[in-house]
């Protein structure tokens, strides 16, 4: 009757270890492929706040690109209307500066003046076209040096 | 690989002479260019007329400068991006590496050791 009790219960108790030794791996397992999804999910998250991180940066560069081009396109406007302010220039002493009674009065200084300053305007083009710049044209301090068709190109070290 | 384009052409200019010729100069300049063996015919403009040329290269001139700078500004954002999608390819790579490894590893937990030595690891 012992014999058959202790059998009884090696077995019941064989079974009770099997099954807790097959949960006990089966927990494991499940906790590895948790764990190796926690991972993943980790990796992933990651290289999304990466990417997050990359397009911010992305929208920051492109806005300080815009903002240096729009100053350069503004820079590029104030020449026009400077050229525009030197041919209708009124002061109070001599009054509206006409180019044609100009050219009545003094020929051949007004011819001079507007030969100079077709050829200043195609210097200016030789300069946006990627000429080097002269050591005169760098040089240049003073007004009366300046390339007046484009001295924001032309003479980067003028003194305003 | 990166896009190279070959750069644009550097122009040399002529230089233009002009000459203001009004009723009281007229005859003295169409000698002058008899005299430098130019023929004696000039190709007028008004005074307006200078004006308006003048203002128009200027705004061709102002064009220009606009396209040079988008041109820049394109090359910029080009080579930024090009460095930012190399960076985050790199941290990417390295991440999914480490990911990797760690999988390799059976994420920190082994099934494979015994049961006794996983539960007694000294």
């Amino acid at each position: 009757m012992g014999f058959k009790l202790a059998l009884i219960m090696f077995v019941v108790m064989g079974i009770v270890g099997g099954i807790g030794y097959w949960y006990y791996q089966d927990t494991q397992k499940k906790l590895a492929i948790l764990h190796e999804n926690n991972a993943k999910l980790e990796v992933a998250a990651t290289i999304q706040t990466q990417a997050i991180e990359s397009l911010e940066q992305d929208i920051k560069q492109a806005k300080e690109i815009v903002k240096k081009t729009e100053q350069l396109f503004a820079a590029s406007r104030v020449q026009v209307d400077e050229l525009r302010d030197k041919f209708n220039k009124t002061s109070a002493l001599l009054g509206k500066r006409d180019i044609g009674t100009l050219g009545q009065a003094k020929p051949k200084v007004i011819a001079k003046i507007v030969t100079k300053g077709t050829k200043n305007i195609n210097r200016c083009f030789e300069i946006v076209s990627g000429s080097q710049l002269t050591e005169r044209e760098v040089n240049a301090e003073k007004p009366s040096q300046f390339n007046s068709s484009c001295p924001t190109i032309a003479n980067p070290n003028r003194v305003r | 690989m990166p896009l190279v384009l070959p750069e644009v052409d550097r122009i040399q200019l002529d230089d233009v002479k002009f000459y203001v010729v009004t009723e009281d100069n007229i005859e003295a300049v169409l000698a002058e260019l008899r005299e430098k063996n130019y023929d004696p015919v000039i190709f007028g403009v008004t005074d307006d007329g200078y004006e308006m040329m003048s203002v128009n290269m200027a705004k061709i001139l102002q064009l220009v400068q606009q396209q040079k700078a988008i041109i820049i500004a394109y090359g910029e954002y080009y080579d930024k991006q090009n460095e930012a999608v190399e960076e985050n390819n790199e941290s990417a790579k390295s991440q999914k590496e480490a990911a990797s490894s760690l999988q390799e590893e059976g994420g920190g937990i082994s099934t494979n050791e015994s049961l006794l030595k996983r539960l007694l690891p000294w």
